[in-house]
């Protein structure tokens, strides 16, 4: 009776189910993206959700979104369950499992971009005597490749917090950062801060790179071998979370030493304003947003640009925030409520894309995505 | 004199079928509301577990619009399905003997390292396979013998595993900036693309575990140790042998589950695989599974709780539920499921043994 009752149970369940997909299979015109990042709920997350919304709003467009864990299997199952939702393209944030995410979107015949990192073309493997390799997947058309963050020269934001360092008369700096391997920038802003601070001031002491992985708990501990291997450290370049991980973990070691962070959240005005942090700065998410959508969107309608050749990645600002007439202008014009009045306008983008513009390049769609905060303030005034 | 320990036991919680030992046959036998109710009582469990299969499948069929059913997402749900359910057919032998693991999710990860190395330099997907076999139990021989002879409690042994197979892993990644991938992945498309190599995969093991659970003594004497190790010792079973044999099974099928799952992704990073010993507890609590082991585990806990997780993680995704509220959807459906099918029977009777 038992395995009577549980068969009749699922083939009920089974008839029922199969009935209603029938009954609701539906098919909308939009063109639907979905978008895949380890949270939406911090200032990264939610600055991209509200300007996709903004392009919802100005393209025929759907987004739907997909929080991952950061391993590589829920990548993957992220990623088909957005498939099965039916989108045409996938934003992911990050690189996870590239070869394997591209080849189930050429199967799906959906494209597929990365938001918030470089991807490389080509590796160098020792097998094959450290010639480049062209990545499994990269030659896909439904590959839309990547975005270069900073501006595409992280050498320039550490000398400007190199400038800052040395405007604030500091001696002794500390560098906390995430491991190379994971965060290949964190190493160029480093030797770049300690170049132009030596230059600056030869009397000033950089102390060697710290790194940790992705905790609280292995940041904390970073700290404590800072502050006890150099009790007199006035600074920390806090280039791995700086805001949400170091400055936590030096408050709770009692240091009053200052920070240099890359990150922001809603603390660096207060921060600011009390001393205690020297400058903050963040990925321009509209920008690199901005940067996919194009491609996606020339993709979607048989288009590309001319002049692209083999470069893959766009370009997308860092803004920088060292004064409080900094952090207005970063609420104005790089995060505001009202993407219209922000970094790039539905227009701007209009004109970026070649669907809507025959003389649209490359080049052009990088400037527009580069820009600085003094020139987007410039073009938001004109 | 018997401890505490020795003396508590718990009634399975799925008592015996009443109408199978009743001795009027049951074709004369007039069904009442009554015989439902009793039976209802009895199945309480098996009904809960199969209901909220059911449920899951029907509500995310209405949900999704039809998109459950679509194509594409079938062969995804067959892609997430299999090598969890391979993993927790395997580790209900740790947990049905009072065992505990912790480390599946990192040994899936040194798997998954060494699968790209070995399949980089020859080519073999045998040979492959017989890597992460041969990891993955030597992985669980360590974790059960530093359990079983030096009396470490399984879940610290597992520990110990789980951070040395996670350290080499990370350690591996660390040392080059270039992504450790499978350099041709076309070779692993048997277990990557064919969705009938991965059904018959999952059948077949199925099948076996099936088998060694219920019709051998490895399956018996490993429910008796569960239940009550002394009484299992002196009815004759070597209980070192069997939980070492069990840790066998699993590493064995934690092996296989790797294949699958580095096949699915392609590439190794510093999380590869993590959080999958969650997944495996969940999927077998889903299912049924008492964690504390004995007479009450069943191998289709791994089955229907597999297939119940993926459902429900697929379809509250294609739902469009946010994705801020998915956990939370999903924990108060777990803690449901939990509450109705682990939660102590009034009748159950603390029994000598």
């Amino acid at each position: 009776m038992k395995k009577r009752i549980i068969g009749i149970m699922l083939i009920v369940a089974l008839v029922v189910s199969l009935a209603v997909t029938v009954a609701a299979c539906n098919n909308s015109d939009k063109t639907k993206i979905g978008v895949m990042l380890y949270n939406f709920t911090d200032i990264q997350g939610t600055e991209i959700k509200s300007y996709c919304d903004y392009l919802e709003q100005n393209f025929d467009v759907e987004f739907v979104y997909e929080a991952v864990g950061s391993n590589d299997e829920a990548h993957i199952s992220g990623l088909q369950n957005l498939l099965s939702q039916g989108c045409n393209a996938v934003i992911s944030g990050y690189d996870t499992a590239l070869s394997r995410s591209i080849a189930m979107c050429e199967d799906a015949g959906a494209y597929y971009a990365v938001l918030l990192g470089e991807v490389s073309k080509y590796e160098y493997l020792e097998e094959n005597g450290y010639q480049p390799t062209l990545v499994e997947g990269m030659d896909s058309k439904y590959f839309l490749g990547g975005v270069t963050q900073f501006g595409g020269d992280p050498e320039t934001v550490g000398t400007a917090y190199a400038e800052a360092a040395y405007d604030a008369g500091l001696k002794k700096i500390g560098a906390i950062s995430f491991p190379t391997f994971t965060f290949k920038d964190g190493e160029a802003i480093y030797n770049a801060f300690k170049t132009k601070l030596a230059e600056l001031d030869p009397t000033a002491e950089v102390y060697e790179l710290q790194t940790f992985m992705y905790t609280q708990e292995l940041c904390e501990a970073e700290v404590t071998k800072l502050l006890t291997n150099h009790p007199d450290v006035e600074a920390v370049l806090g280039l791995g979370s700086g805001l949400d991980y170091i400055y936590p973990a030096l408050q709770n070691n009692g240091s009053s030493a200052k920070l240099l962070a890359l990150g922001y959240n809603n603390t660096v005005e207060s921060l600011l304003s009390q001393g205690k942090l020297l400058t903050a700065g963040t990925n321009n998410y509209t920008q690199c947003m901005a940067s996919v959508f194009v491609r996606i969107w020339d993709a979607m309608n048989g288009k590309s640009f001319a002049d692209q050749g083999e470069e893959i990645n766009g370009i997308a600002g860092y803004p920088i925030i060292t004064s409080a007439e900094d952090l207005a202008d970063f609420k104005n014009y790089i995060i505001p409520s009202d993407k219209a009045k922000g970094s790039i306008t539905a227009e701007e983008l209009k004109n970026a894309m070649v669907t809507y513009n025959e003389n649209a390049t490359w080049a052009g769609l990088n400037e527009l995505t580069g820009r600085t905060l003094a020139e987007i303030k410039e073009a938001r005034a004109a | 004199m018997k401890t505490e320990k020795e003396k508590k036991v718990s009634v399975p919680q799925e008592e015996p079928v009443v109408e199978e030992t009743s001795a009027v046959p049951a074709a004369k036998k007039k069904i009442t509301g009554a015989d439902v109710w009793q039976f209802a009582k009895a199945q309480k469990n098996s009904l809960i577990r199969y209901g909220a299969f059911a449920l899951v499948l029907i509500v995310f069929a209405i949900t999704t619009g039809g998109k459950l059913f679509s194509t594409y997402n079938i062969k995804s749900i067959i892609s997430q399905v299999t090598p969890l359910l391979i993993m927790s057919v395997g580790l209900i032998f740790v947990f049905a003997h009072g065992g505990m693991d912790i480390s599946v999710g990192a040994v899936v990860g040194l798997c998954s390292l060494l699968s790209v190395y070995v399949l980089n330099d020859t080519g073999s997907v045998f040979l492959v396979l017989l890597t992460c076999i041969a990891v993955s139990v030597a992985c669980y021989l360590i974790n059960g013998g530093s359990s079983i002879f030096f009396k470490i409690m399984s879940t610290i042994s597992s520990l110990a595993i789980m951070f040395a197979a996670r350290g080499i892993v990370t350690y591996n990644v660390s040392r080059t900036e270039d992504t450790i991938r499978f350099t041709d992945s076309s070779l692993v498309k048997l277990f990557s693309d064919n969705y009938g190599f991965m059904i018959a995969s999952c059948v077949i093991i199925v099948l076996i575990g099936k088998v060694l659970f219920d019709y051998t003594k490895l399956g018996k004497q490993a429910k008796a140790i569960g239940d009550n190790p002394l009484g299992a010792a002196q009815s004759g079973a070597n209980v070192n042998l069997i939980k070492m044999l069990c840790y066998v099974a699993a590493g064995v099928c934690v092996g296989i589950a790797s294949v699958f799952a580095i096949s699915r992704v392609g590439s190794v990073s510093e999380n590869m695989g993590s959080g999958r010993e969650m997944d495996v507890l969940i999927a077998l609590i889903l299912g049924g599974m008492t964690l504390s082991g004995g007479t009450g585990s069943r191998l289709s806990s791994a089955v229907i709780g597999s297939v119940t997780y993926v459902l429900l993680s697929n379809g509250l995704s294609i739902s469009g539920v946010p994705t801020n509220y998915i956990s939370l959807v999903k924990g108060i459906l777990f803690l449901v499921i939990v509450v109705l099918t682990l939660r102590q029977s009034k009748n159950i009777r603390e029994l000598p043994r």
